[in-house]
């Protein structure tokens, strides 16, 4: 029970580290304390053996995490390795983190000829917001997924069913991913959801767009005199419209397949550039030494 | 004079250039800037508009929140614009009393006997160490919370005390400035030198506690001080009405600014900063919420500037 106890300890620490605010400050200010802190308190000794480089240890507590402690970045990360890279592709597709829609953040969504809003329930996770998160993705987005681990499948085979389900397969050495229920296809859309969720230039570019021009005003009204156009576009349009939107929304999706295979989720998130992310590498090169 | 105790933030040290510039001869103001930011790009066009319009400032060397650590010389970073007798060199002392003391003595420019110390919350002003320190001969000016036996002291040594007061607490969230029309904010601008006070310093009307960054929010609130009668400063709080989301930021400036104009109307209040605001709703235009914290700041620079009470 004691040993328990100890290694969820560790994992939840371990856990901590693949936060874009820790390796922000990594960059900015090269502040390693957040991985240093974990080092020595649970593996000073492997320092010197098969661990050299903060980068080692990074890959290290990554597949730590993936025995030990499947938690959200794990999932994300693995979504983006297996299903995004792999089965997707990137061509002509839009990736974004964390999607505010609603009261809802959904955890990743994907613009390419569709619009796929993605809910990640690992086995950390409980399931008391579903409902009300399916019910905000559904005023936006063509698809619906939950991601989770297979083991939970029954559980969210019960849910809705017009979600899709992709499952988080564990083989003996890796982490697979699997979609077992293809969503149903919503093609509503709700005109006020969408105008909270785009910025300013992007529903000028629907009105533009649909109207051929954009009417007279100010950047006090522009909101309301937009809303009230939006409201008028037939909903099919209004979906290929914001659609396309998003997809030139600028992003860093097409450069997730250069990032190292445990950094692919933070690369996203911290939307790093080309010049950026080889400053991380060179910072995660590094060798420890105490 | 007023001590306004600012972070060198870009809207902060653009409040400052703006009042420095706008101020006329009148000027009661020395800014207290603590650096937080590790480009000094903003304190490098700030600087020379403080020096050319005769503002007088002190810059803190051992700034405690942001960006800057140990390993960056604020004096190296600035000693082209940091002559002689335009500014005063100023240090936030915690409980550090005898390493503080040893770096003001070593500090290799000339202080011409002008250095400012800052006391914080972990500041015994009774330590004999902190006396010691204080009675350097560097050391002119003391910055404290309200203190009488310290404000003895510091005048015993023949030197200027000035007290801090945190006067603006702020709200947790903007929209919680529905409920709060408005609040006092100080009354030293009237009393402290009755109150046998050199100066008085506050945060304006920006919170005390240094926060980053921070997303869209759901309302808006623009913050405007004014003189309710001549012994007592208020703020005003003008909040948007629409808070339900965080889109259409725009119009809740709008809303807050439409609230913000006709008060300054009704009371016909004239600076620089609120014929700026005056401008923004005649155009019916979206400056961004850090001009209007801009607007703010030096709204109630130049309000304390004309209300000093000498």
């Amino acid at each position: 029970m004691k040993k328990n106890i100890n290694l969820l300890n560790r994992m939840r620490s371990y856990s901590s580290i693949f936060s874009s605010t820790y390796f922000f400050k990594l960059l900015k200010n090269g502040d390693y304390k957040f991985i240093d802190d974990k080092i020595r308190y649970y593996d000073f000794e492997k320092v010197g053996g098969k661990i050299n480089t903060y980068n080692d240890y990074i890959k290290f507590v990554y597949s730590e995490l993936k025995k030990e402690y499947r938690n959200e970045y794990v999932y994300k990360n693995t979504f983006i390795n297996e299903l995004i890279l792999k089965e997707y592709g990137l061509k002509d597709t839009n990736v974004i983190n964390e999607f505010r829609v609603g009261n809802s953040v959904a955890d990743l969504v994907m613009f390419n000829g569709t619009s796929k809003a993605f809910e990640i329930k690992t086995e950390l996770d409980s399931n008391k917001r579903l409902s009300g998160q399916l019910l905000d993705y559904r005023k936006l987005f063509k698809e619906s997924y939950i991601v989770t681990h297979e083991n939970l499948l029954d559980k969210y085979l019960k849910e809705d069913d017009n979600v899709g389900l992709i499952i988080l397969k564990q083989t003996s050495r890796s982490l697979k991913m699997v979609k077992v229920r293809e969503a149903k296809i919503n093609n509503s859309i709700c005109f006020k959801t969408l105008m909270r969720v785009v910025r300013t230039n992007e529903y000028k570019n629907i009105v533009k767009e649909y109207y051929g021009f954009l009417p007279e005003m100010n950047s006090f009204n522009m909101f309301s005199i937009c809303e009230d156009l939006i409201s008028e576009i037939p909903t099919d349009v209004l979906n290929n419209l914001f659609i396309t939107e998003l997809k030139k929304r600028k992003t860093n999706t097409s450069k997730i397949k250069l990032y190292q295979k445990e950094l692919k989720q933070l690369g996203l998130a911290m939307n790093l550039s080309d010049t950026k992310y080889s400053e991380l590498i060179t910072v995660l090169n590094r060798p420890i030494n105490f | 004079m007023y001590y306004p105790y600012l972070r060198g933030r870009q809207f902060e040290l653009i409040a400052l250039r703006e009042y420095a510039e706008c101020k006329g001869d009148n000027n009661n103001i020395i800014p207290i800037i603590e650096p937080v930011k590790k480009t000094f790009n903003s304190m490098k066009l700030a600087l020379p508009k403080l020096i050319d319009n005769s503002v007088k400032f002190a810059m803190i060397l051992n700034p405690k929140v942001g960006e800057i650590d140990s390993s960056i010389d604020i004096y190296e970073e600035l000693k082209e614009l940091l002559l002689l007798d335009i500014w005063i060199p100023a240090f936030i002392v915690e409980d550090d009393y005898i390493t503080l003391k040893h770096k003001i003595e070593g500090l290799g420019f000339e202080t011409n006997n002008q250095v400012m110390i800052i006391c914080s919350e972990q500041t015994d002003t009774n330590n004999e160490n902190f006396k010691l320190l204080i009675s350097l001969d560097a050391v002119s000016y003391v910055v404290s919370d309200d203190n009488r036996s310290l404000k003895s002291f510091v005048h015993s040594l023949g030197k200027i005390i000035i007290r801090l007061d945190d006067k603006f607490k702020g709200a947790k969230r903007n929209s919680d400035y529905l409920t709060m029309r408005e609040e006092k904010f100080t009354e030293e601008h009237y009393y402290f030198s009755e109150d046998n006070y050199e100066g008085f310093s506050d945060y304006t009307p920006i919170i005390s506690s240094f926060i980053e960054g921070g997303g869209a929010p759901y309302a808006v609130a623009i913050h405007l001080t004014y003189l309710k009668t001549p012994e007592e400063v208020w703020i005003r709080h003008f909040t948007s009405v629409s808070n339900s989301d965080r889109a259409n930021i725009q119009g809740k400036f709008a809303q807050a600014l439409t609230k913000a104009v006709a008060f300054l109307d009704e009371q016909d209040i004239h600076t620089n900063a609120s014929e700026e605001l005056r401008v923004y709703y005649r155009d019916s235009k979206y400056p961004g919420l850090g001009m209007s914290k801009k607007i703010s700041i030096k709204h109630h620079l130049e309000l304390v500037n004309n209300s000093v009470n000498r």
